[in-house]
């Protein structure tokens, strides 16, 4: 062992910033890929690939994997989004994503994403910050029917927390980058197109296994000494030479494969699917085949085993038909009754109540008690004009006083499910129910409160707010 | 005491002919013409309209009304009888001696389907509800609270839909003139919650006029005057939606506004001493609930009341006799001049084949809002001071 690599290797195990925690989000829906093949009379693949539904997109389902990933005593500094299906540019998602989960003013909050690899560059940035970063991986993947991207993609999304004495240290860091067009979107395009896939691969699956044994050399390691693999390409021909060729991708979960490639979260929602079944003191090589190849090197820490994170388990999945699917996308448009567009929210009104409006912060009046959302200076109660504190709502859970479907309402998918819900210690508040099918519910029911979108204005402005989906046994 | 001593109303329908312009003049002259004055007579004016016109000109630029008072006002539903309830105050507070309260809705110029109200920018949290679902909330809170199945809610909504549309057949004013059969309301396919396209008001335009003195006075206009026993008015605190205390089978502010009405008018048992009542059908639901809310049946009773015709036409307490916003339309400005103007025929004998056998005290209630945060009429009238 040659100096050079005795001083790298105590570089890096005096780096101290490591993965404090992690937790991942898979929408509720599947989309059974025959389906859409007999729909466009093509030849696709086999299994289901996840769909994100109507009222989601990149940012809410990073939002619903950051819930799952902090905890109470996190105290981020950095605050970092990555997709290739942005909601907006120009304005950040990041900084509205630190509003909702309820961070203080005092954060930088980035979006660094675009392309497939922006998930894996930041997971550098969050390495290389002082204090915490919390990182969020997401993705939807869609395109023209038929096209690689629809067929083989799937949506969900990962969120990871960096921070002093990790849970998972990262041992190494390397890549290759390389100026190959393999694939290509234009601002604006639906869909990817991608060059000949066999000429891709054979450029991609090279620089891959080329990191792979460089950074298992340069940490004098042997593929015999690692406890999992990750290995994260949206290239089904690289993951399968890559597989072929690497003895360690058969420690590789296949499990993970039932969502399909989840682009600049891909890698995220692998890796944090490992870590959940990993032991302590493992090593584990994450792979990514994008622009090149990047490698990461783990280990997990003794801290693994009194590391609890949540996450959302995929338990009943609901499988979604194509013309649902297609006009979730936004790829069909159906007629829309008769009624009025929906309105922009105002942006200083929205500003001011930007507890509520993104938090799902109410008030409680400090005179008796009584707790009210959205928060109110007079109290409902006994009349006391602004004597209340603030009380974060959105993890508590309520119980559906009464609710309607109304049939007439604007929405994204019709019908609109609408309850009264009483929340667990006060306070009631009336919105849409989401993840419910008319039918099933009733008085009674119990609730928790997700992000989502709520609609479109005509001018492209996205309104998002707080809904309430029933509690499953597995959330 | 004061009187009303002229009336107009107009057909209420989809008008696609006329203007809210239009609507107005021809109520405005079959009030002048019942009252027998003209406009210079008319020393102040109020006209209500929730969505079809702003500010006073309202009125004055179709009639050419030139420099007289005239304000707008606007109550969401209850509308109508806001711009009564103020006509009213201002002759009996001698500012006015001869005023007239005008309503007016022109909704058919619109492309949408149902209601909608007009809002100031928000920050964008409030769920977005039609006026169906929202008043659909009364229905599985009645049926969980006082045991009534499904099946027999279902009959219930229905005979009170069927009972309104048998009484707008024998209207020749109303919107909608033919009976329809509690099966066929039954099996209309669902538009919010359990209620279907027969539990909702129809959308209709329309205008209605009253003439309004002190009674001292009524008798320079007219043998047969209305007197107006009692107006009150309770606006709720709008809170329902946010509190638990809130149950979703009553209107607080109804009940509010009817026993301050029933006070005034020194009535200590509305459901025997009440001879007719128009209240605000909206939706089916609403006017089962009302009937609990203004004392005409006994808290949870309702139903067994509805279902026994209590409230039919023939029955000991006709609700809606002329058809309710159901079946004679809801033109929001003018439903709550449109129910004085049946208690107006109905005292005077000219009610035709609605005529109810000598009415003594009329009721009429006019609701805005939704369950949980409304505003909420009440009037007395009848044809006697005493």
């Amino acid at each position: 062992m040659d100096l050079l690599h005795v001083k790298i290797r105590k570089a890096n195990q005096m780096s101290k910033i490591g993965i404090t925690g992690w937790g991942w989000y898979i929408p509720r829906y599947q989309l059974d890929r025959g389906a859409m093949s007999s729909a466009f009379r093509m030849n696709s693949g086999r299994g289901s690939r996840s769909v994100a539904a109507y009222d989601e997109d990149s940012m809410t389902m990073a939002i619903e994997s950051a819930r799952r990933t902090l905890r109470a005593e996190s105290n981020i500094n950095n605050l970092i989004f990555s997709t290739t299906h942005s909601p907006v540019l120009d304005k950040g998602n990041a900084s509205s994503m630190a509003a909702v989960l309820g961070l203080p003013f005092q954060v930088g909050a980035y979006d660094l994403g675009g392309s497939i690899r922006s998930g894996f560059g930041s997971l550098k940035f969050g390495l290389s910050q002082n204090g915490e970063s919390l990182v969020m991986l997401s993705d939807l993947r869609y395109g023209r029917p038929g096209s690689d991207d629809e067929i083989n993609g799937g949506d969900g999304a990962a969120s990871f927390t960096f921070g002093e004495n990790p849970v998972v240290e990262v041992v190494d860091v390397l890549s290759e980058s390389s100026p190959v067009m393999d694939r290509w979107r234009a601002e604006g395009e639906l869909g990817t197109q991608v060059w000949d896939d066999r000429w891709s691969a054979d450029q991609q699956t090279a620089l891959m296994l080329q990191v792979v044994k460089s950074i298992l050399e340069k940490n004098s390691l042997t593929e015999a000494d690692l406890g999992s693999i990750v290995i994260s390409s949206a290239s089904v021909r690289s993951v399968a030479t890559i597989s072929s060729q690497v003895k360690a991708s058969s420690l590789q979960s296949s499990e993970i494969d039932q969502f399909g490639f989840l682009g600049a979260a891909d890698l995220g929602v692998r890796l944090a699917w490992t870590l959940e079944n990993a032991k302590a003191g493992q090593y584990i090589l994450v792979v990514l085949g994008a622009d090149g190849a990047d490698a990461m090197l783990l280990k997990t820490t003794q801290r693994l085993s009194s590391a609890q994170f949540g996450r959302e388990l995929v338990g009943t999945v609901e499988q979604v038909d194509v013309p649902t699917y297609l006009t979730w996308r936004g790829l069909v448009s159906r007629e829309a009754p008769r009624r009025p567009d929906p309105e922009a929210p105002s942006a200083p009104a929205a500003a001011r109540n930007h507890d509520w409006k993104f938090a799902f912060i109410g008030s409680e009046c400090t005179a008796c008690g009584s707790r009210q959302l959205p928060p109110q200076r007079v109290c409902m109660s006994c009349g006391a004009i602004d004597k209340n504190r603030t009380c974060s709502m959105s993890a508590v859970k309520s119980t559906v006083k009464t609710f309607t479907v109304d049939r007439i309402a604007f929405s994204l998918s019709p019908p609109v499910v609408v309850g009264v819900i009483d929340f667990d210690g006060g306070g009631r508040f009336r919105c849409q129910l989401t993840e419910v099918t008319p039918d099933d519910v009733a008085v009674n029911d119990r609730m928790e409160m997700v992000y989502r979108l709520i609609s479109i204005s005509s001018n492209g402005v996205r309104n998002y707010f707080w809904k309430a989906r029933p509690v499953r046994e597995n959330s | 005491m004061v009187a009303i001593v002229g009336m107009g109303c107009t057909k209420f329908g989809d008008h696609w002919g006329k203007s809210a312009d239009d609507l107005l003049i021809d109520a405005v002259e079959e009030a002048k013409t019942s009252a027998g004055v003209v406009i210079d007579d008319v020393d102040a004016f109020w006209i209500g309209t929730a969505v079809s016109g702003r500010s006073g000109l309202t009125l004055s630029a179709p009639l050419k009304i030139r420099n007289k008072p005239i304000t707008r006002v606007e109550n969401m539903c209850a509308t109508g009888s806001e711009a009564v309830r103020n006509a009213c105050y201002a002759v009996a507070s001698g500012a006015y001696d001869v005023v007239m309260a005008v309503g007016v809705e022109k909704l058919k110029d619109s492309n949408m389907t149902g209601l909608v109200i007009p809002s100031s920018p928000t920050d964008g949290t409030t769920a977005d509800l039609t006026a169906p679902a929202m008043f659909s909330f009364l229905v599985p809170a009645y049926m969980a609270k006082f045991g009534v199945s499904q099946e027999q809610m279902r009959e219930v909504l229905s005979h009170i839909a069927s009972k309104n549309h048998s009484n707008g057949a024998k209207n020749p004013r109303a919107h909608f003139q033919r009976a329809v059969s509690i099966e066929t309301i039954s099996k209309a396919q669902k538009i919010a919650g359990a209620l279907n396209v027969f539990d909702c008001s129809g959308i209709s335009d329309g205008a209605a006029a009253a003439i309004i003195c002190r009674a001292e006075d009524a008798h320079k206009y007219t043998k047969t005057p209305m007197y107006v026993r009692a107006l009150s008015l309770a606006v709720g605190s709008g809170t329902g939606a946010i509190d638990p205390e809130y149950d979703y089978t009553t209107f607080p502010e109804v009940v509010a506004s009817a026993n301050a009405a029933y006070a005034q008018a020194g009535i200590t048992d509305p459901a025997s001493q009440i001879s007719m009542a128009e209240v605000h059908d909206c939706f089916t639901p609403t006017e089962l609930v009302l009937m609990e809310d203004l004392g005409f049946s006994e808290r949870g009773n309702g139903w067994k009341d509805v279902l026994a015709g209590r409230f039919d036409s023939d029955g000991a307490l006709p609700v809606n006799p002329d058809g309710g916003l159901k079946s004679f339309g809801h033109p929001i400005g003018a439903s709550g001049l449109r129910m004085l103007f049946e208690m107006w025929l109905q005292f005077r004998g000219e009610a035709a084949a609605r005529q109810i056998p000598k009415p003594k005290f009329g009721l009429t209630h006019n609701l805005g809002g939704q369950p949980g945060e409304c505003v909420s009429f009440v009037s007395i009238v009848s044809n006697s001071p005493e």
